[in-house]
């Protein structure tokens, strides 16, 4: 298995923190400087992934078998779902939701994959929290942006990978995101088996343990897949983003 | 017993007299008359090949498809395997949670699979069915929701089902948290007769997924009294081979072996070993003294197979040579008493106004930080006394140690004259710790040793019985003879007793320092026993203590003391520890002392060489910056300091400003002003989140210092108000929480922190009893929203008077109102306005 180190880009932990493009003062910046070298040594970069042949099968049918509706919560569930649902063959995974379905509208294949920095990450920032709060809010965001390295530099590969063969990828997209439900996490998890393999469980609140890991989809296709995933238009934190109160992107 | 019961949080505590039969020991004598016994390979990989999807769940099959299940066993046996595990490695309560099976159900099910394939075993043969138990899939605390208590009650769950279906012994296996196997053995132990085989999953590092290391699995495991240990999965044989080699030098209990056929694909997760390979590899495993082989992910029958052909004819090595020495540990690191190791006292309320305060409003972060210092000083061991007249020690006890554990590395030492906190103390204790004390009395003797020997603790014997402290080195000599035996016959190994030969006090008693250490002498060389001593005990009442306990110190480690008690932060006691460490040839080529004084500059010049005291803010800071704050005209310098968030000079600052002012007036005209004006800087969106952070944490500094001269004048009270702070059920994400609290603690409100994943009815509990004016709940994620609104529901139906603030990610001010909060908080300034608002 390729190792890849974490890398944290320190203008999106800011961006986390809120800073918008502002400067950096001395203390600030050498608390980021520490956070960065606290997970390299404490972070344990781990990952998993598969590829299933895609399924087109009845929602209801899938309803059945996840026993998993719609998230309620999500401004993009509101429209009628579509009537088809999406399973990874020889898997138990069923993907529901317009989401997945647009998504994968155009791939036969998926890839399903779950990534991790590690439970020490989770220990230091629950240190650091006795001894230095702010210490500790920066190696958290710190610490979610080096997960995302993690995940886009394995997309990267992948991607080179299967471009060479002539087919393309979409979107990395995970439960949670659209209507794609949130409890899809523990299936995914025993899918992969995630938490012998890398260490990932999830609460029963669907939450992850490590904190700071990633479990997502990305499609293949025989086509170049347009980035739906770009632009608020899409974000389920459309709603509530302080960036967009602002004026401002979160991109920008 | 049904699903719903393991709901019940009860905290099983058992007495001291608890005695395991004899069963586990004739188990096991009974197979080690063999050289070998053969495990068997994986289930799961042998359920996919018969069709099983992935994700889907296996344990179920016992019960819809029995013959594949006992199909599988049968394979195994008939290709040796002695010894067979059944097919429910996730039926617990928590995996099996939405499959309409209850755990008795599948256990016996699988069990009695195992069971009727041994039954059928070709030839007669004998073979026996391990209860297999992994996981529960669901983190502990304090990363995870799952408690202690509810863990050992899942694990408890499995074991009595698995026992009554006629299980021969219970494994525990591809585990990663230490913690959690604790949880498992102590259920074991309790609640059955099994004998008890434990395998750890590690990756190459030598650290399992949650950090615990090899020896730590040794040194915690061997004290508890399982019957063998090994580790399983993650990796192919060549790979664990070094950590096998690791962990047969760090335990005598015979070792299980159960490796993967070799590493996964990541792609396909198809394994790259095959049969012929692992066999020819396994073989080398003969040497470290392995008594227990099988194989895990991506085996199979014929694996086996081809193991127990190659071992065939082969002799196992009965007697390992491992070398016996004291040990303590964390999950993380042992501590080995081959050098002085330094114990930290001052987690202790004796004599200190400041800590019991702490101790009575629940502040534990304040013991937290005591710790983390000591740590930080130098300390290898932390003594924890959590007594105080008033408190419930028991329960205060296990709050400190599960709370001191996740952010020290460092071994405990649990200090108290009161058994129940001692035991329930060792009970939630992850690692192997040392219990201060027993003494030469019999009757404390009796009492104590059991529930030490049960929980694998070491323990401090003082060298003093129902007569009181002898006067003589001889006598305590004696003392310490007594407590060893009595040990030694409980089961504790020598190794494992430590002994105090006690300090007294050298203005009332001149003539006894020269016994004390004539006796540490007697101990180390005719014993051989590690020696502890509370060395500042021998200064009270002489000026320029600090000398006289240096000295002493130095004394005592030159006559054979080597787990001296101190104050860690008193740095002339750690040079003297560091210097004897270089003189003894222990820290050798000086490494440790150059790397701790290379930059040493005698006090003199220390001062001469730092900054001049110039440390006048660059501007007047006025309120002309529009935040309306008034800056005192004294008061620019503190201002600043809090500004830009350093501690070292806000300290100063107050120390300076005690002088002319008094205590309230510092805090009302000073300090909160200066927090105002950041909170203004930050509102405006001129700082962000880390600044406010950091000039809390300077403000805080100052708030320290005040408190601690308050107490002192027996004074505890700047308390505005109490205001309860909880992360609300299902939700582990506190950080936001712990921001709000160390904010609204800066402006003078006592918080009372109920922590994370709290249930709604605990939150009314402590808002009535404590008569709570103002709750504030968190929530990150839109899943805990629902217990969120529940928590509000129950505080008002409640019908106590009381304000409710919300915060978190998903939350908006809309949705704060539709849910019944009163105030929505945006950030944690906004929460320190509605406190102003609702108290004042």
């Amino acid at each position: 298995m390729k190792h890849y180190n974490i890398k944290v880009n320190r203008q999106e932990a800011l961006r986390y923190l809120g800073y918008r493009g502002s400067k950096v003062d001395g203390v600030v910046g050498k608390q980021l400087d520490r956070a960065v070298s606290t997970l390299e040594k404490v972070s344990v970069p781990s990952y998993i992934y598969r590829t299933a042949d895609i399924e087109i099968i009845p929602a209801a049918e899938a309803e059945l078998e996840n026993g998993s509706t719609a998230f309620p919560e999500n401004p993009t569930s509101t429209g009628k779902t579509e009537d088809k649902a999406i399973r990874l063959k020889g898997t138990s995974v069923v993907l529901t939701g317009n989401s997945a379905v647009n998504m994968l509208s155009e791939c036969s294949q998926c890839i399903m994959l779950a990534a991790t920095i590690g439970r020490q990450v989770d220990q230091a920032i629950h240190r650091s929290q006795v001894t230095d709060m702010s210490g500790a809010v920066i190696l958290d965001s710190c610490a979610s942006s080096a997960v995302e390295s993690i995940c886009d530099q394995l997309q990267a590969d992948i991607e080179a990978d299967y471009m060479s063969k002539g087919l393309y990828l979409t979107d990395r997209f995970s439960p949670g995101y659209g209507d794609l439900p949130i409890d899809l996490q523990p299936v995914i998890c025993r899918a992969l088996s995630a938490e012998k393999t890398i260490g990932l469980t999830i609460t029963s609140g669907m939450l992850m343990m490590p904190t700071k890991s990633v479990t997502a989809f990305i499609g293949i296709s025989d086509r170049p897949q347009p980035k739906r995933l770009t632009g608020c238009a899409n974000c389920s934190m459309k709603k509530y983003c302080k960036y967009r109160k602002a004026g401002v992107t979160c991109a920008s | 017993m049904p699903a719903e019961n393991i709901n019940n949080n009860t905290e099983t505590v058992t007495s001291g007299n608890f005695v395991r039969s004899d069963r586990h020991r004739e188990f096991m004598e009974e197979l080690l008359k063999n050289d070998f016994t053969f495990l068997d390979g994986a289930m799961g990989t042998m359920l996919q090949a018969a069709g099983l999807k992935l994700g889907e769940r296996p344990e179920i099959l016992s019960i819809t498809e029995p013959d594949i299940v006992s199909g599988i066993h049968k394979k195994y046996i008939d290709s040796g395997s002695d010894i067979v595990y059944s097919n429910t490695f996730s039926a617990n309560a928590y995996k099996l949670e939405g499959t309409g099976r209850s755990v008795e159900e599948v256990v016996s099910a699988a069990v009695a699979c195992a069971r009727g394939a041994a039954a059928d075993a070709p030839d007669g043969r004998k073979v026996y069915t391990a209860l297999d138990i992994g996981p529960i899939g669901e983190m502990l605390e304090p990363y995870g929701t799952l408690t202690f208590e509810k863990a050992y009650d899942m694990f408890k769950e499995m074991i009595v089902a698995g026992e009554k279906a006629g299980a021969d012994l219970v494994v525990f296996e591809t585990m990663t948290d230490l913690y959690e196997v604790r949880a498992a053995v102590l259920a074991a132990l309790e609640n059955s007769d099994l004998p008890i085989f434990v395998t750890m999953t590690f990756e190459k590092s030598g650290r399992t997924f949650t950090g615990t290391c090899v020896e730590s699995m040794a040194c915690v495991l061997e004290s508890l009294g399982v019957d063998a240990v090994g580790i399983n999965c993650s990796l192919g044989p060549a790979e664990i081979y070094p950590l096998a080699e690791r962990l047969s030098a760090a335990t005598s209990l015979p070792l299980i072996i159960k490796a993967n056929a070799g590493l996964p694909d990541p792609q396909t997760g198809d394994y790259d070993i095959g049969a012929d390979e692992f066999a020819d590899t396994m073989i080398d495993y003969i040497k470290l003294g392995v008594r227990f082989i099988g194989g895990c992910c991506g085996t199979d029958p014929e694996y086996i197979r081809q193991v127990i052909d190659r071992y065939t004819g082969r002799k196992a090595v009965r007697s390992r040579e491992v070398r016996k020495a004291s040990r303590i540990c964390t999950p993380t690191q042992v501590v080995e008493i081959d050098q002085v190791r330094v114990i930290g006292e001052r987690i202790n309320p004796t004599g200190k106004k400041r800590f019991k305060q702490a101790l009575r409003e629940n502040d534990l972060n304040y013991v937290l930080n005591q710790g983390i210092q000591q740590m930080e000083a130098g300390a290898d061991i932390l003594d924890v006394n959590v007594g105080l007249p008033g408190i419930d020690e028991p329960d205060m006890m296990v709050r400190v140690v599960k709370a001191l554990q996740p952010v020290v590395d460092i071994p405990l030492q649990l200090d108290s004259s009161n058994d129940e906190a001692i035991e329930r103390g060792l009970r939630v204790c992850n690692g192997k710790p040392i219990v201060n004390s027993v003494n030469g009395d019999p009757e404390v003797l009796h009492r104590r040793l059991p529930i030490i020997k049960k929980y694998g603790a070491a323990v401090l014997g003082l060298a003093l019985d129902e007569g009181g402290i002898p006067e003589t080195a001889e006598d305590r000599f004696k003392i310490a003879c007594r407590i060893i035996d009595t040990a030694v016959g409980y089961g504790i190994p020598k190794e494992d007793v430590f002994i105090d030969c006690l300090t007294l006090t050298v203005s009332a008693q001149q003539a006894q320092a020269v016994e004390t250490l004539k006796a540490i002498t007697m101990v180390r060389q005719q014993l051989g026993a590690h020696t502890v001593l509370g060395v500042s005990n021998i200064s009270f009442g002489l000026p320029y203590r600090e000398l006289i306990n240096h000295t002493f110190l130095t004394m005592a480690m030159d006559h054979g003391l080597d787990l001296p008690i101190i104050n860690p932060n008193v740095e002339t006691m750690m040079n003297a520890v560091r210097a004897f460490n270089v003189l003894t040839n222990v820290d050798k080529d000086s490494t440790e002392y150059i790397e701790h004084y290379a930059d040493y500059q005698p006090p003199e010049k220390a001062k001469a060489a730092a900054p001049s005291a110039d440390k006048k803010a660059e501007s007047s800071d006025s309120s002309a910056d529009g935040s309306g704050v008034i800056v005192p005209d004294d008061g620019a310098e503190l201002f600043h300091a809090v500004d830009t968030g350093l501690k070292e000079d806000t300290g100063a600052c107050i120390h300076a400003l005690l002088e002319s002012h008094d205590e309230m007036e510092l805090i009302n005209l000073y300090l909160i002003p200066a927090l105002d004006r950041v909170g203004w800087n930050f509102e405006k969106g001129k700082i962000f989140l880390p600044q406010l952070l950091n000039s809390a944490a300077a403000a805080s500094e100052g708030f320290e210092i005040i408190k601690t001269r308050l107490a002192k004048q027996g004074n505890s009270g700047v308390s505005k108000g109490k205001i309860i702070l909880a992360t609300v059920k299902g939700d582990i994400h506190d950080i936001g929480k712990n921001i709000v609290k160390i904010i609204l603690e800066n402006y003078g409100y006592q918080t009372i922190d109920l922590g994370r994943d709290v249930p709604p009815e605990t939150v009314v509990e402590t808002m009535l009893k404590e008569d709570v004016k103002l709750v504030g709940l968190s929530a990150l994620m839109t899943t805990t929203l629902d217990s969120m609104e529940e928590t509000i529901r129950q505080i008002r139906e409640s019908g106590h008077e009381c304000s409710v603030m919300v915060g978190g990610a998903v939350l908006t001010a809309d949705y704060a109102e539709k849910i019944g909060a009163d105030y929505y908080a945006e950030d944690a300034k906004a929460s320190v306005d509605i406190a102003k608002k609702v108290l004042g």
